[in-house]
């Protein structure tokens, strides 16, 4: 025996055990217990670097947690739900779950952002800018412009928007500091937006125009790329830059991009293109449209292979500094380029300088912060430089500097202020620093250590713990990029600390949305004609699936959709086309539905209130189809599934109730559990059968529920040999119905299907064979029983599907979804996962006419076993 | 509100339920997970799983004792995380420990005997039942919610060591039951 069985055998003691023994929580002073819940939600906390205030848990953090918590189980209900229960009809693709909250009723849609796209704003909406945000944008910077183009920092009286424009966080409210993604059509827009700082540009193709906070922008460009300006008689730049190797064409303007543009004089701009391997700088009068094409010279005996512009900065005179860093990371240098387009060399790298990570000019002076590469490793150079004199005033390697050491400087877009973060030696310290331009007078903002690390429950890195990797401020503001999605914001007028966080689900996941395999054939419009705003906020009538695929045991209609959104388990999807982009929080209903939900069965909508059952179309119209005291129903039943059958419908829930098409009470059937659904044709029969039975351990009887309108009578039977521990704490298996068959695992370890009309018994898969135990499952160790909702197979049109892991190997790296011919027997596989990614047991079910297949994370992938096509979804 | 009425909550699918869930017992499994995992982080993620396992399992569940259940069901989320984090050589928290004392009642750990694991159970309910309840307590803490030694002590009011001895003489004691019992 091993020490794992008798841990193992400790998790099955006595409850009685457990409870007397229960541990008292403690009050600790673990700081991570306080703060760790907190994930993705703002955390004010003073600035101080003495972490005095230990945060403790109290009740109190729990419940400011859960929200988060509720949140995530309607998100995992969703999940489950949409994956493999209900089948109503297609699914949305969405892949991220830092979006799944409440959004703002005014945030971005896409109807906005192609508003903001013409330049013709509306007028109503001028207060919400092109982010989807409120107010004015605002620009953090870190002093120079270029390398970090792709991660400015944004922000809005609304949001901060980092990694350009990609994801957002709230900068109050209840999800405050909540690190989402944004829509990626507004990323997609954002690609688009270049700053210079102080302004917004809209590039398209080779021409650049000016854009306003509200989308609005010039009717005319203020730049636009010629072939002329690309002649190589006009411009001096070519020789510069170029080799005999990339003597190629460039007379081919399309090739050029917008990188940057960099302010220079009141006016003027640098303005910077590439079209690889080239590049083309102009220099641009926004009043007047003249263009200067610049011709860089000065620059003697450049590296001419790759050697590329990377990183500007504006000077208080006017010029603009250029770093041409080699992509070589060998040699480079950094140049002058003045409002009249001369330019001079300021200094020259050598070596394995790499990468300019910072400078500054001031009174004349150039400051610069090398990052280096030698055979000793990364090291760090700071150096100032005379301007006047090309003269190098100092220069000393980081490395070597007593504790601590600039690790990152930055400045805000005005370079108003300068700031330095230091690293202190033993790497999981540093602080912030404002500074003078020569880091020579130094006052601490924040200091991030061990204790504050836990105070504020900052996560660390594998290779280092609490470091910063970029930083942003202005006059107001510092943003500091600790790793990954987190962020630490400091306020400069506050003096206090906010972190930004991901949610800390799924990290790395893909991000953005993917296209909707919808097939509109399989749905009902609820009410042909209707164009107005229906009960749910959409446009238009709602479409609702067609096909029951199995039950809902958390009943609601999963799946619906207008010509505005897709709305599934209590979310909201706008939709843009055939695409969904961002959930946006619950359905805004007119009426209160109290804890009950809209259900569906493929033709109609129903809810429950006013002690009633009402039938309801798109305008939210109620039409009373029976009351609740009329079948016997106290005034808090809930129905969580409806099912038609026939002419007769069956409503699901603590009691079953069978009632006619006029909502006359049939039958109460309240002493069984709804096992399967049998579904009928997706256009008239609707459900076939409802199959019921006990609940208890052992119970083998099963109720065929047909219509009893139609003459057809309830079928009681019994399987056949059935392996009686269908749920029990020990194992579990699962059932399937096909359009005659109940399927089941019979007491040998055969998978049988049987036809209770017949009495036949037909063994589908052999017992003791692989696929036959695919069909069970044990309770996980330590498990309190096995996971009853489990779905380990589905039906679609006659198939069986299941996931069988790799039966010859102890411990297989890959399981395979099979598909067996039920009428044929023809089995086969279809696709391959990897074990690493997939739960045990796992769930599949069926949407629409595709499988649902639960993986880890929060990740399902659908499966349409007609096309083959195979998409992953994320909910978290 | 008693179980029954949080049970029916979550067989009404209120999302109260969650929510009463988290308020009533959020913090205690938050300490059997994060006496597991080591690891806070582990440990708040863990208990929002238990509360989502929790939704889908109730219904048709219908626990008898509910903190008995929803602290089996996060031990064992707990545990399986463990298991995961083990693997990636990351985390990790009292199990280890846990693991190394058991060892002195758990025989040759290079026996291949099958062992049956629910016969086990009922001889450790057993054995259980024949201890003091103080000594009872402290094991079912340390093996059961994974309680460090220091905590132990600090919630009975005795020294790190008596705990220890404590600790010590029950595991004697169970080998001795089960090589009565023929585990061993």
């Amino acid at each position: 025996m091993k020490p794992n069985d008798l841990l193992d055998a400790m998790g099955r003691i006595s409850s009685e055990y457990v409870t007397e023994a229960k541990p008292a929580p403690k009050q600790q002073t673990d700081a991570r217990t306080a703060q760790n819940g907190v994930q993705g939600s703002a955390e004010p906390v003073t600035g101080s670097s003495s972490g005095a205030s230990v945060h403790q848990t109290t009740e109190k953090d729990y419940v400011m947690k859960k929200n988060t918590i509720i949140r995530r189980i309607t998100t995992g209900f969703a999940a489950a739900a949409a994956c493999a229960v209900f089948a109503g009809g297609g699914w949305f693709i969405y892949k991220q779950a830092q979006q799944q909250t409440e959004q703002e009723p005014d945030g971005q849609t896409v109807s906005e952002v192609s508003q903001s796209e013409s330049s013709t704003p509306d007028v109503q909406q001028i207060s919400t800018n092109f982010l989807g945000g409120k107010g004015e944008i605002r620009i953090l910077g870190n002093g120079m412009q270029g390398e970090s183009e792709n991660e400015t920092v944004l922000y809005d009286d609304t949001r901060w928007y980092f990694n350009g424009a990609s994801s957002y966080a709230d900068r109050t409210g209840e999800n405050a500091g909540a690190y989402r993604l944004m829509p990626s059509e507004v990323t997609a827009y954002y690609t688009h937006v270049l700053n210079d700082g102080k302004h917004f540009y809209y590039a398209e193709e080779q021409s650049l125009y000016t854009l306003e906070d509200d989308g609005t922008r010039s009717a005319e460009p203020v730049f636009q790329l010629t072939d002329n300006m690309l002649d190589p008689a006009k411009t001096a730049w070519r020789p510069l830059f170029s080799s005999e190797d990339t003597e190629a064409d460039h007379g081919d303007s399309t090739q050029f991009s917008f990188r940057n543009i960099v302010p220079m004089s009141e006016n003027k701009c640098l303005i910077v293109m590439s079209g690889p391997p080239e590049w083309f700088m102009a220099i641009c009068d926004r009043e007047t449209g003249d263009v200067q094409v610049l011709p860089i010279s000065g620059l003697a005996n450049p590296q001419p292979d790759d050697t590329i512009c990377s990183i500007f900065l504006s000077c208080a005179d006017g010029s603009v500094m250029a770093v041409l860093n080699s992509a070589t990371m060998k040699d480079g240098g950094i140049i002058r380029i003045a409002p009249d387009g001369s330019s001079e060399v300021c200094t020259r790298f050598s070596g394995n300088t790499n990468k300019v990570r910072y400078y500054s000019v001031t009174n004349n002076k150039l400051y610069v912060l090398l990052d280096s590469y030698d055979e000793i490793g990364y090291r760090y150079e700071y150096g100032e430089i005379d301007l006047s004199t090309h003269d190098i005033v100092k220069n000393r390697s980081l490395y070597d500097e007593p504790d601590p050491w600039v690790y990152l400087a930055f400045s805000d877009p005005e370079r108003k202020q300068d700031f330095v973060v230091k690293l202190f030696l033993d790497e999981t310290s540093w602080a912030l620093y404002a500074t003078d331009p020569g880091w020579e007078s130094m006052t601490e903002l924040y200091r991030m250590d061990e204790a504050e690390a836990e105070r504020t429950n900052c996560r660390q890195t594998d290779d280092s713990a609490y470091k910063i990797e970029d930083a942003w401020a202005d006059a107001h503001y510092v943003m500091m990029r600790m790793n990954g999605e987190q962020f630490v914001l400091y306020d400069l007028g506050s003096k206090t600390v906010q972190f930004i966080r991901a949610s800390g689900e799924a990290e790395g996941e893909a991000t953005g949305a993917d296209e909707l395999h919808l097939d509109e054939s399989q749905y009902t419009e609820l009410d042909p004609g209707f164009t107005g705003t229906n009960f749910l906020g959409g446009q238009g009538s709602l479409h609702i699936p067609k096909r029951i695929g199995g039950f809902s045991p958390y009943g609601s209609c999963e799946f619906m959709y207008d010509e505005t959104y897709y709305y599934g388990g209590g979310m909201i999807f706008p939709r843009s086309g055939n695409r969904c982009v961002e959930y946006s929080g619950n359905p805004d209903y007119e009426f209160d539905l109290g804890s009950h939900y809209i259900i569906s069965d493929g033709e109609r909508l129903y809810v429950t209130t006013n002690s009633a059952v009402n039938l309801i179309d798109s305008s939210g119209k109620l039409t009373p189809f029976f009351r609740l005291s009329d079948v016997g129903a106290d005034e808090y039943e809930k129905f969580t599934g409806v099912f038609r059958i026939g002419s007769s419908y069956l409503f699901y829930g603590a009691e079953n109730i069978w009632v006619d098409e006029n909502g006359r009470l049939l039958n109460v059937s309240p002493e069984y559990a709804l096992a399967r659904v049998c579904p009928g044709s997706p256009d008239d029969e609707r459900s076939k059968y409802a199959y019921f039975w006990g609940l208890e351990v052992g119970k083998t009887e099963i109720h065929r529920l047909a219509d009893p309108a139609s003459g057809e009578k309830t079928l009681k039977f019994t399987l056949p040999d059935c392996r009686e521990d269908w749920y029990n704490e020990e194992y579990g298996w699962f059932s399937a119905v096909t359009d005659d068959k109940f399927l089941y695992l019979d007491k040998n370890g055969a998978f049988c299907g049987y036809d209770p009309d017949t009495g036949e018994k037909t063994v589908l898969l052999e017992a003791g064979s692989p696929d036959a135990e695919a069909m069970g499952v044990k309770a996980e160790a330590g498990s309190p029983d096995v996971d009853a909702m489990g779905f380990r197979c589905a039906v679609i049109d006659g198939k069986l599907y299941y996931m069988l892991a790799d039966p010859y190997s102890e411990q297989p790296d890959h399981a395979d979804l099979i598909q067996l011919d039920l009428n044929t027997g023809e089995r086969q596989k279809l696709i391959s996962f990897d074990v690493a990614e997939l739960p045990s047991p796992n769930w599949i079910g069926r949407i629409d006419s595709k499988l649902s297949i639960e993986l880890l994370n929060g990740v399902f992938a659908y499966y349409d076993p007609a096309t083959g096509e195979l998409f992953r979804v994320s909910y978290f | 509100m008693n179980d029954q009425e949080l049970i029916a909550l979550y067989y009404a699918r209120s999302e109260q339920a969650s929510a009463e869930t988290y308020r009533q017992f959020g913090s205690c499994c938050y300490m059997i997970a994060r006496n597991i995992l080591g690891c806070a982080q582990d440990a708040e993620e863990c208990v929002n799983d238990v509360l989502i396992r929790l939704w889908d399992r109730i219904p048709p569940a219908k626990p008898k004792n509910f903190f008995a259940y929803i602290a089996a069901v996060t031990r064992s989320i707990a545990c399986n995380r463990y298991i995961a984090s083990r693997a990636k050589k990351r985390g990790g928290g009292e199990v280890a420990l846990a693991l190394e004392e058991l060892c002195d009642c758990s025989g040759d750990e290079n026996v291949e005997q099958e062992i049956d694991k629910k016969a086990l159970a009922e001889a450790l309910d057993a054995f259980l039942g024949t201890l003091k309840p103080d000594h009872r307590k402290i094991f079912v803490q340390r093996y059961w919610y994974f309680c460090p030694v220091d905590d132990i002590a600090e919630q009975f009011g005795m020294t790190k060591s008596k705990v220890t001895v404590s600790l010590m003489r029950t595991r004697e004691k169970l080998r001795n039951y089960l090589e009565e019992e023929g585990f061993l």
